[in-house]
């Protein structure tokens, strides 16, 4: 494998892994709203 | 005018449904190592017989209809649908020789349910079912997400010029590479990426909650496919509720939201375009109608007072509700809860979010929130329309992987398929009103039905009607496969008929 197929390769992996955690990290973010409203319900009732 | 239907067609139509069984057959191998694996002797002959007439009706029906000839865009459309009642059909074999159903109707319910990631089922004394049936269930709603022909792709099919054709009657319709494969091959990696990050998690919670690490590892593998593919099976009949982990439900909540992306979506996102998630039309859309229905949920637990405090309100109120709003349908209530405890409010709420369903081009069901993004982008610029000058031209925008312009073709396109969901909804209703079901929850049944979801209120028996578990059947296959591959096979049968007579006549 070449130089330039390995930088390929390993940009490629990284993007993959950021992307990976990008949607993991959203749809925490999106349970964590709901949560959040759940207890504003709860604290407001 | 619609053409004739000629022999060529047949035989089209029957050598890539017959490679598309065959690879249904090569994956009734996995159940039968499974069972080996747990030693379950009886399990593992019902998959060997299971897998010998499923090969022997996929190689007969290639080998008599082989051809060369590419598939059209009709023929593809026959396929996508036919393809998936020949599955339906194959894939119930084992179930019946389980002795576990009770019926060869009820195994069909089950496996069509499956295929199409649904989740309600028919079997009888889940909690017993060997490993292989249970690994089967499973498989099958893994590999119904990705799409069957998906599968076939990869292995059987290659890049022929209607393979694409065929995927769209599937309702994998984002092209995202110009080669057919390579589609499938993306869609499989992603896929299987998510199902090893998965299968480790969930199987290293279950581990934490006492269950032996063998076993362990097949709970993380099955839970992970009935979450990944928005499916809604678990091996046991409680459902999620059986774990009593909130860490099972929260990870697993997690892989059903990831499940429910669109693919061109996850490409994009993986491919270094990480911003698409904020900007999606989708997930745009997706978010404002949870959160809202969500709201609505909240309102109604409130106002009954179901659960004592915040933390149990969000655990089984928001996993319901998004377990309904992906298309999942894992439930950690009984499903009689939803009836004498959540009230009309919160089940109202839920079949709304069930309504709406998931993404476009994913694992997911209902009309999806890129045509409701759609209709509603329209409505707010015929508005715009309407408060601007007569000589002024509006015309309104939405981002998907790029932004494209709101044309009428479009809204209607998206407003069409929208009230075909709705009068499946409805037609679904009807019939369990007739047979005295109360108007709440027959409207919930088959909106779950009809989106692939697969909650239950109670109504979805082996007791039930055999009128409704065939009307829940073909809410499940319409639903998956956007009514238009179906409707082809309709009208190819009755164009075969038809061409039948005048050349019949002819003679």
């Amino acid at each position: 494998m070449d130089e330039r197929t390995r930088t390929k390769r390993i940009t490629s992996l990284r993007r993959g892994l950021l992307g990976m955690l990008t949607e993991v990290v959203f749809t925490c973010g999106l349970i964590g709203v709901a949560f959040l409203i759940s207890w504003l319900f709860f604290v407001g009732r | 005018m619609i053409r004739r239907v000629w022999k060529e067609d047949f035989r089209i139509i029957g050598y890539y449904t017959g490679l598309v069984t065959i690879g249904v057959g090569l994956l009734m191998l996995i159940p039968m190592v499974t069972s080996l694996v747990f030693r379950e002797w009886a399990s593992a002959l019902d998959f060997a017989i299971s897998v010998a007439l499923t090969l022997l009706v996929g190689y007969v029906l290639a080998f008599v209809s082989r051809t060369k000839s590419t598939p059209g865009l009709t023929h593809a459309m026959v396929i996508a649908a036919g393809s998936w009642l020949v599955a339906m059909v194959l894939s119930g074999v084992p179930y019946v020789l389980s002795g576990h159903v009770k019926s060869f109707l009820d195994a069909c319910f089950d496996t069509m349910s499956g295929y199409t990631t649904t989740g309600l089922f028919l079997l009888q004394d889940l909690d017993h079912i060997s490993q292989g049936l249970n690994m089967w269930r499973h498989l099958l709603t893994y590999v119904g997400g990705q799409g069957i022909v998906v599968l076939a792709l990869t292995f059987l099919i290659g890049s022929t010029g209607g393979a694409f054709k065929i995927m769209v009657g599937e309702g994998k319709e984002e092209k995202l590479e110009p080669n057919v494969r390579h589609i499938a091959v993306l869609i499989w990696r992603i896929s299987l990426i998510y199902l090893g990050v998965g299968t480790v998690a969930l199987g290293l919670i279950a581990m934490a909650n006492g269950i032996k690490p063998y076993l362990a590892f097949f709970h993380g593998v099955y839970i992970f496919m009935s979450a990944w593919s928005t499916g809604g099976f678990a091996p046991y009949s409680q459902n999620m509720l059986y774990y009593h982990s909130s860490a099972m439900d929260i990870a697993s909540m997690v892989f059903f939201i990831l499940g429910s992306f669109n693919f061109a979506l996850h490409y994009a996102v993986w491919t270094g375009n990480r911003r698409e998630i904020l900007r999606n039309v989708e997930i745009v859309s997706f978010t404002i109608t949870v959160l809202t229905t969500f709201s609505l949920v909240c309102l109604a637990l409130m106002q009954r007072g179901v659960y004592p405090n915040a933390v149990e309100l969000f655990r089984r109120g928001f996993f319901q509700l998004i377990s309904g709003h992906t298309t999942t349908g894992q439930s950690n209530i009984y499903a009689r809860t939803f009836v004498r405890e959540w009230g009309p409010l919160g089940m109202l709420a839920t079949t709304i979010a069930m309504a709406i369903g998931a993404s476009a081009a994913s694992t997911g069901g209902g009309f999806k929130g890129l045509r409701m993004g759609i209709i509603v982008k329209g409505i707010a610029t015929d508005i715009r329309k309407l408060l601007s000058p007569e000589r002024a031209v509006v015309t309104g925008h939405y981002h998907h992987l790029h932004d494209n312009t709101l044309t009428d073709s479009v809204v209607k396109g998206a407003a069409v398929i929208v009230v075909l969901y709705v009068l499946i909804y409805v037609v679904g209703a009807v019939v369990g009103m007739a047979y005295g079901y109360p108007m709440v929850d027959a409207f919930f049944e088959s909106v779950s039905a009809g989106s692939n979801t697969g909650l239950s209120c109670g109504v979805t028996q082996a007791s039930m009607p055999t009128l409704m578990k065939i009307v829940y059947m073909l809410e499940m296959w319409m639903g998956r496969l956007e009514f238009l591959s179906v409707f082809t096979l309709f009208g190819f049968i009755a164009t075969s008929f038809r061409s039948m007579r005048v050349r019949k006549a002819a003679v």
